[in-house]
């Protein structure tokens, strides 16, 4: 239970439960931030957007009327949270100095110290191979094939049609076809 | 050799786009057709290659994130949405804070020129406020010497009220810009950038640019005003293309604003604006301290 003198208890009416900023935070918190990660490929930009999403359902909890789930609600912001900070990040000064996509040091490695060289080379194969997808390919693939939900689950998460998502998996699935086709190759092999 | 009436239904369904009827379709296929149901078996474990392992952060990050969301939720000031007016100078910079969190109260955030009016509005007040006040109250010297003052104090009030328009305007700008240059010419369906309302929009900056171009007449906004006008030139070739869907124009529109870096200069005024409300910040805060 969470105590009333907590800095914000924004409650809002979900059916007929009453539930408070925290208690959403500390439901959603996992799934948000691998969604995020999924979505971003690295701890730190996942911390940010999964935050982000946090404060903007906090600014709009009082507008949350329940129609949708909890959790579809929050999926739906971390998406667009999400290709906002892409298309921000694309026109952002940054890409002037070409350090765009410079790797990240991710906890993740740390937190996997006896991940085998391999592993750790495949992985950044496949990073790379993501990052050939625009975001909104990514986040059609994640959202189909990392969360498993419907097309047109996928479709309400990114507010555009079922047939736009099914357009953006054929070619996030062509490009990632050609871009890992020579690993697949290598792995066929061995 | 996969069958070359199955290649694309092969990505299809391999991509999770297809229907039950497809994959059914592809299923009873490729258990009579090897090559095919090789070709598919690569590409789903291909994908299924594609999604990577996470590791989770551990149980203290996750104890600690309710705490971290709520540091950045109270960390932020009160009224975050007008970073842009943030104040440009010590003094004036404080009374505009004031100003902005009163009109904050009165008006909506984003009706901007409403806003600015209102400020204008407020000022008036506050110097007419002045005056009356100390000649009803004041020896004459006392009273010359408040006039001079609140008159300082206005000119510096019109001052920040336009430099905040300026800003309102580069952000609106921004706006416009941002959807034409994301805007993927091959990919992108040209009906979805609402083109009627932008040229609209375009319309109105023109208008504004004009204004800002005619008051930003000192040397220290010589910068923001060949920024204005940059921007002025770009505004009106959107605002005159003639066809709502002219994929062609739109593509002119995107190498100009590229070649002139327009973008890059609004983020760097920006970012200009930015260093100049932290170091008012700063030096506010080091002058409560004292």
């Amino acid at each position: 239970m969470f105590s009333m003198t907590e800095p914000v208890l924004a409650d809002v009416a979900t059916g007929h439960a009453q539930i408070s900023f925290r208690e959403v935070v500390e439901t959603h918190k996992r799934s948000i931030y691998f969604l995020a990660l999924d979505l971003t490929g690295n701890h730190h930009d996942a911390e940010d957007l999964s935050q982000d999403v946090f404060i903007k359902a906090h600014r709009g909890l009082k507008s949350f009327r329940g129609e949708a789930q909890m959790y579809t609600w929050l999926r739906r912001i971390t998406v667009n949270t999400y290709l906002n900070k892409r298309r921000k990040k694309a026109i952002s000064f940054m890409r002037f100095f070409g350090d765009e996509d410079e790797p990240e040091h991710t906890p993740s490695d740390e937190l996997a110290p006896d991940r085998s060289a391999e592993r750790g080379i495949l992985r950044q194969h496949v990073e790379r191979a993501l990052d050939t997808l625009s975001p909104r390919e990514k986040s059609a693939f994640v959202l189909r094939h990392y969360r498993d939900l419907s097309v047109k689950e996928v479709a309400s998460s990114m507010e555009v049609a079922d047939g736009t998502v099914k357009s953006l998996l054929f070619r996030a699935t062509q490009k990632l076809q050609k871009e890992l086709a020579y690993l697949q190759n290598e792995i066929d092999r061995s | 050799m996969v069958c070359k009436n199955y290649i694309s239904l092969i990505t299809e369904v391999a991509s999770g786009a297809a229907g039950e009827g497809d994959r059914l379709h592809l299923e009873e296929h490729t258990s009579t057709c090897d090559s095919c149901a090789t070709e598919y078996a690569r590409l789903t474990s291909l994908l299924a290659m594609a999604r990577l392992e996470q590791a989770d952060p551990g149980d203290a990050y996750w104890q600690s994130y309710y705490a971290r969301v709520m540091e950045r939720i109270d960390g932020k000031p009160s009224y975050p949405q007008n970073s842009e007016m943030q104040p440009a100078g010590t003094t004036g910079g404080e009374l505009r804070q004031r100003l902005d969190r009163l009109t904050d109260l009165l008006v909506p955030r984003h009706r901007w020129a409403t806003k600015f009016v209102m400020q204008l509005a407020l000022a008036v007040l506050l110097v007419v406020t002045g005056v009356l006040l100390g000649r009803t109250f004041l020896s004459p010297a006392e009273n010359d010497r408040i006039l001079a003052e609140n008159e300082r104090l206005g000119a510096d009030i019109q001052q920040a009220a336009l430099e905040m328009r300026a800003h309102a305007y580069l952000d609106r700008s921004k706006t416009l810009l941002l959807a034409l240059v994301n805007f993927d010419v091959e990919e992108d369906d040209p009906s979805t950038l609402n083109f009627d309302r932008r040229q609209a929009m375009a319309g109105d900056l023109v208008r504004e640019a004009s204004f800002l171009q005619e008051r930003l007449s000192t040397a220290e906004h010589q910068r923001l005003r060949r920024l204005v006008a940059d921007l002025e030139v770009i505004l009106i070739q959107i605002a005159n293309i003639e066809t709502a869907y002219d994929v062609p124009e739109i593509e002119i529109i995107q190498s100009g604003v590229n070649r002139k870096a327009i973008l890059f200069k609004i983020e760097v005024e920006e970012m200009r604006r930015d260093h100049v409300a932290m170091s008012a910040t700063r030096s506010a805060t080091a002058t409560s301290s004292v």
